[in-house]
């Protein structure tokens, strides 16, 4: 047999493929809590929440092309609802996750509302002001937001059974709500890019002046997409602030921006798995880099691959890995000739079937493997 | 000896040639025209000649290889190509312009160059300080045939001169094109999909049809031609 | 009285440190239309490079040039080796390298100087009695000397891209690399000398303003978001409007911060950035920028 092992869409081996490596994710997630000890699976925790935000920002920046240095800023926002609504005025979590979320939402599309006039570098100006601007404010109103000398207590209460008990429990319990999360934040782009909206999206990237006189109304479609995406940074922030429990200006800073940045592109722009392998890698890279070598040097490590796998794995992760699985197995669109009707003439591009589990990338970018 | 000898060049985007195996000789002083519909690879031709896209073959001028030359390196050769949708550079003012088109020499007899372009086209002096974007589509393209001029080049080439101007400022500026052939012995190549005003100033003409380029003949046999006529002149 | 003039110039130092790493920031975008995120990072490291030659013996003012020089050198490799090869349109890419670079630089300066605060000497007379009285405020001669250097600075590229055949062939670059390769520019040269220039200035600045910041790895973060605070205010393509925007920025957030006690120092800086978005609701190309202008 020679490789790459080839399979048509949509046949039965095709499906089992998908299915496969759907039933592979739930098994992996569901197992972990059993697998790794409760300090890990709090690290897993920690990055599968910068996962979140990367979601947010890749709906932005991926999917819509439209830089962000500001993304911190809608992080910070929401975890900082959050911190003064359960700490301060006594809320539930759940609550203030809400409110968090909205008030992005309403901060997003009003940062969007700019980012109609401009475009580009000078875009990414504005976003960064806003990403700089949300540390003084918080310093400013101290007696609110605690300041430079932070906000403490956050939690999130898991529910009274005997499963989420304890301090393990209770890491456990935030480990799922941040898979719960993260799946819902997937789900919403997933259903955002494959429906009219998604389609008005990629035809304002790709050429605007052309989406325009197809009918996109692009205001809407840019502040809302804005919007969206800071409401799901925002969710990140708030899901940060209950299981950190701890939050000071610095912790919304311009690093957690650029950190952000980077897992977006290492983990490959506008893909769906992307943004989990960016979270990952943005966690635990410093860690194992910090690893190998104390101090600063860790920091010249990490700039220096992040370099590197700008060079070295233009498509991100998750485009490495595609190439990598396409070496060995491919799949196929369905060949157009169906057998119950006359062939079909070449000039008719194959419909391949919208079945479940069915990714669907705008064109020029990769997909998931 | 010609002043350019292209053989059997093939060029594309990357996504495949559009130029299949091209032949094409331009003498020094003469005007030639090359003839296609749209999309049949005229700017393509163009590009590939002035080096700003990767071709293959064999690309002479004045008997030196070009083709691995780079696209700055062939305008220092004396290749000028008036490109189309005029490029100027829309932030320079129309002397800056003029100024940046004579990069490749050195200062000597610049200023007597701008005077001459700046007589040739005086809506270009009267508007000397104004940003090159606020001209009209006429006058930029009087701006980037002047451009071109300033390097002193042995060839101009102009991909489509005639888009998007009026029949009379068409006539304007081929008249204007002769008078460079005629005055300063200039060898010109046009490519055009506006037939009849560009054989009026040609002496051979080519085809090109979806990649391929005929023979050449004589313009005025070709402007005769009645299938010619019917697929190009509208007639 | 009296207060109000220190005020105004010590807003107006801080903002003559925006102008002029503002300007290295011009350079770039005359070149490549790129931001260079690590430009501040750079010039932090030429500032610990001038030190090094410094503590080797050199005269300051010679281990300025010297890092001057290193700088000049250094941006150029860095354009050639991890920017160029990315292409002309790869602004993802691009920005990704310079925020890695923004890491490296960063760190790597700690591990190579340690992360505590070096003294740095000033190449004019810097003891508590060297100023000039000025309106009854003091003015340091290490302050006018940063004021003049930039002064300098800014003339020159100003006559550099209104006068010269490079200069032109730069502005024709930034503005159509396409046209500029059609009339016979190098365009990727002229790109990268653009880099080596801005890395130059920036070796400039690090070292001049390293006395009054005390010489530290993150000397020149703060200054870097305000610097192209300044540049876009400015207009990218404008030497002058860059330093005047920075000047602005800099007496207007200091009044602001001063004067008006909502604010009071903690939203300071914020100042500068809200002036940022207002203007560029109301003028997408800066206050000093030409507007593309362009008729079909």
């Amino acid at each position: 047999m020679s490789l790459p092992y080839r399979i048509p869409a949509g046949s039965p081996l095709d499906r089992g493929w998908r299915l496969a490596r759907v039933a592979a994710v739930v098994v992996l997630v569901l197992a972990l809590p059993y697998l790794v000890a409760t300090f890990q699976l709090s690290q897993i925790t920690s990055a599968l929440i910068l996962a979140v935000a990367v979601v947010g920002l890749n709906l932005l920046s991926g999917f819509a092309g439209q830089i962000s240095l500001g993304h911190a800023a809608f992080f910070g926002i929401g975890a900082y609802t959050t911190g003064v609504m359960t700490v301060t005025y006594d809320y539930g979590a759940w609550t203030s996750f809400v409110v968090g979320m909205l008030l992005c939402f309403v901060v997003g599309v009003a940062v969007g509302l700019p980012a109609l006039r401009v475009q580009g570098m000078y875009l990414a100006l504005v976003t960064l002001a806003v990403g700089v601007l949300l540390p003084s404010l918080i310093r400013r109103f101290d007696d609110l937001t605690g300041g430079s000398s932070g906000l403490f207590g956050m939690e999130l209460a898991p529910p009274d059974t005997a499963y989420f008990a304890g301090r393990a429990g209770e890491t456990v319990w935030m480990y799922y709500v941040t898979v719960g999360a993260l799946v819902l934040s997937c789900l919403v782009v997933w259903n955002l890019m494959n429906g009219r909206m998604g389609r008005a999206v990629v035809a304002l990237r790709d050429n605007e002046a052309a989406a325009i006189v197809m009918g996109v109304n692009r205001a809407f479609v840019r502040t809302v997409v804005f919007g969206i995406s800071a409401a799901i940074a925002g969710l990140a922030g708030s899901l940060f602030a209950v299981s950190a429990g701890v939050l000071t200006p610095e912790s919304v800073s311009l690093l957690l921006t650029i950190n952000l940045l980077v897992a977006m592109v290492l983990g490959g722009r506008a893909s769906f798995w992307g943004p989990v392998f960016g979270g990952l890698i943005i966690y635990f890279v410093p860690i194992w880099t910090s690893d190998l070598s104390q101090g600063p040097i860790s920091g010249v490590l990490f700039g220096a691959l992040v370099i590197a796998l700008v060079f070295l794995m233009p498509g991100g992760l998750t485009g490495g890995l595609t190439s990598l699985v396409h070496r060995v197995v491919v799949v196929e669109p369905r060949p157009p000739v169906d057998l119950n009707e006359d062939p079909v003439p070449d000039a008719v591009p194959p419909d391949r079937p919208e079945g479940p589990g069915e990714e669907r990338v705008p064109a020029g970018h990769t997909a998931t493997g | 000896m010609s002043l350019l000898e292209v053989r059997d060049m093939h060029a594309g985007y990357g996504g495949g040639d559009v130029l299949h195996g091209v032949d094409l000789t331009v003498h020094a002083g003469e005007v030639v025209v090359v003839l296609g519909a749209n999309g049949a690879g005229k700017t393509t031709l163009m590009r590939a000649v002035s080096g700003m896209i990767p071709r293959r073959g064999s690309v002479e001028l004045d008997g030196t290889s070009i083709v691995r030359e780079s696209a700055d390196g062939i305008v220092r050769r004396g290749v000028a190509q008036v490109p189309q949708g005029r490029g100027t550079v829309v932030d320079l003012t129309v002397e800056e312009n003029l100024r940046a088109g004579a990069h490749v020499r050195r200062g000597k007899g610049l200023a007597e160059d701008l005077d001459r372009w700046f007589t040739t086209y005086p809506r270009l002096a009267e508007r000397r300080r104004q940003k090159a974007g606020l001209l009209s589509g006429g006058e930029q393209q009087m701006l980037a045939i002047s451009r071109a001029m300033m390097s002193r080049p042995r060839l101009l080439l102009c991909d489509e001169p005639s888009l998007g101007l009026s029949p009379l400022l068409t006539e304007e500026l081929f008249a204007s094109l002769t008078s460079i052939n005629q005055e300063l012995g200039m060898a010109i190549l046009v490519v055009e999909q506006n037939a009849m005003i560009a054989l009026g100033i040609a002496s051979r003409g080519y085809l090109l049809e979806v990649g391929d380029l005929g023979p050449s003949r004589p313009a005025d046999e070709i402007a005769a031609d009645d299938s010619i006529r019917a697929a190009y002149l509208g007639a | 009285m009296d207060l109000f003039v220190a005020r105004v110039v010590d807003g107006f130092n801080n903002g003559v440190i925006y102008g002029f790493l503002a300007l290295a920031l011009v350079c770039v975008y005359r070149g490549t239309g790129h931001l260079n995120l690590a430009q501040g990072e750079m010039a932090m490291f030429s500032a610990f490079t001038a030190y090094a030659f410094y503590a080797a013996g050199l005269p300051v003012v010679l281990a300025i040039l010297g890092a001057c020089v290193v700088g000049f050198i250094a941006g150029g490799v860095v354009e050639r080796v991890l920017i160029r090869p990315l292409g002309h349109h790869a602004d993802y890419s691009i920005l990704l390298v310079t925020i890695g670079l923004f890491l490296m630089l960063n760190a790597g300066a700690g591990v190579i100087w340690g992360g505590d605060p070096l003294p740095f000497p000033a190449p004019v007379p810097s003891t508590p009695d060297d100023y000039i009285s000025f309106l009854g405020t003091r003015l340091r001669y290490q302050q006018i000397l940063v004021f003049v250097v930039l002064v300098v600075v800014m003339v020159g590229l100003f006559l550099l891209f209104r006068f010269t055949r490079l200069g032109l062939a730069m502005r024709a670059t930034a503005s159509n690399p396409d046209s500029a390769r059609l009339m016979g520019m190098r365009v990727n040269q002229i790109n990268g000398l653009g880099w080596m220039m801005a890395a130059g200035v920036g070796a400039l600045i690090g070292a001049l303003v390293a006395p009054s910041t005390t010489l530290t790895t993150g000397m020149m973060f703060n200054f870097l978001i305000y610097a192209a605070a300044a540049a876009t205010l400015g207009g990218f393509d404008s030497p002058v409007g860059a330093v005047l925007a920075g000047i602005v920025l800099g007496v207007v957030e200091n009044l602001v911060g001063s004067y008006v006690d909502w604010v009071g120092s903690d939203l300071k800086q914020a100042v500068a950035l809200v002036i940022l978005l207002a203007v560029l609701m109301v003028r997408p190309t800066g206050l000093f920028g030409t507007k593309k202008v362009e008729r079909v």
